[in-house]
C-alpha cells in the first residue's frame, strides 16, 4: 500500500512516498512515518482525518 | 491514501478536512491498518506540534511506549473518565490553556504524575489511572479507595506512597502500576 505524506511545518513543506502492508498495525504505520520523517515521537501527536 | 501534516491550523479541521480520532488513541497501535474501514483512499493524517491545543492529549509518544513493549494502550479503563479526583482529562489539568501553567501536583496530570491503580472485585481484575498525587492525598485522608470505597490495606497504601516518591518518570517510561488490597 502506497502512502503519500506531505508535511506542513513551519519552514518546511517537504512530500514523502511510503509503502507499507495493508495488514500491518498501526504502530508500524506510525513507525514508517517517524522513519520516512526523522523527529524524535516527542514531536508530534498524529490527528486523522478524512475528505 | 495521501498523509497531510499540517500544522498552521488550529481547529477541528486541518487543511479543509475533519479530524475524526487521533493515532494511538482513537486508532490503538496493536491493531491492523485493515482493522479500521476509515483508511481508506483520500485519508490524510496530520502531524500536530506542541504548538496545537490537542497535541498533549494525543502525543503519539505515550501510545509508543506501550506498543514497543507489546502492551495495549490506553493501559486502563477510565482513560476517557478522567482523573476521578480532580476531574480532568489524563495529560493536561483543567482549564488548560490558559490561566496560570504552574498548578499543584494533585491538579496536574501530566504524564509523570499519573499511576495505575490496579484491584480485583469479584473475578474481575479492574486497573485504573489516577493522578497519583491526588489518589494518596484522599487515601491519608478518608483511608478508603477511590473507585471501590473500601478500606485500603496499609502496605499498598505504604507501596503507593513509596513507589510515587522514588519513581523518576520520564516520557518514554510506561505509567507505573500499584495493585492495591483491600481490608475486609
Amino acid at each position: 500500500m502506497k502512502f503519500k505524506i506531505k508535511e506542513a511545518v513551519v519552514f518546511s513543506n517537504n512530500e514523502y512516498d511510503i509503502e507499507i502492508n495493508p495488514d500491518a498495525t498501526v504502530g508500524e504505520l506510525a513507525k514508517k512515518i517517524y522513519e520516512t520523517i526523522p523527529k524524535s515521537f516527542d514531536a508530534y501527536s498524529l490527528g486523522f482525518g478524512k475528505k | 491514501m495521501l498523509i497531510h501534516w499540517d500544522l498552521e491550523k488550529n481547529d477541528g479541521y486541518r487543511g479543509g478536512t475533519k479530524l475524526k480520532g487521533y493515532i494511538g488513541y482513537d486508532y490503538q497501535l496493536h491493531k491492523k491498518i485493515s482493522d479500521y474501514p476509515e483508511f481508506e483512499e483520500d485519508c490524510v493524517i496530520f502531524g500536530l506540534s506542541m504548538l496545537d491545543w490537542f497535541y498533549a492529549t494525543k502525543r503519539i509518544r505515550y501510545a509508543m511506549n506501550y506498543y514497543d513493549k507489546g502492551k495495549v494502550f490506553p493501559p486502563c479503563d477510565n482513560w476517557e473518565d478522567g482523573d476521578p479526583i480532580n476531574l480532568a482529562p489524563f495529560l493536561i489539568y483543567n482549564d488548560w490553556g490558559k490561566g496560570p501553567t504552574d498548578r499543584p501536583l494533585v491538579e496536574d496530570n501530566k504524564y509523570p504524575h499519573l499511576g495505575i491503580i490496579v484491584y480485583e472485585l469479584g473475578d474481575k481484575t479492574h486497573r485504573k489511572c489516577v493522578n497519583l498525587h491526588g489518589y494518596i492525598n484522599n487515601a491519608a485522608d478518608s483511608h478508603k479507595d477511590i473507585f471501590t470505597n473500601k478500606l485500603i490495606k496499609f502496605k499498598s497504601f505504604q507501596e503507593i506512597c513509596f513507589g510515587t516518591k522514588k519513581k523518576d518518570i520520564f516520557t518514554t517510561d510506561l505509567i507505573p502500576e500499584f495493585k492495591i488490597e483491600f481490608d475486609e
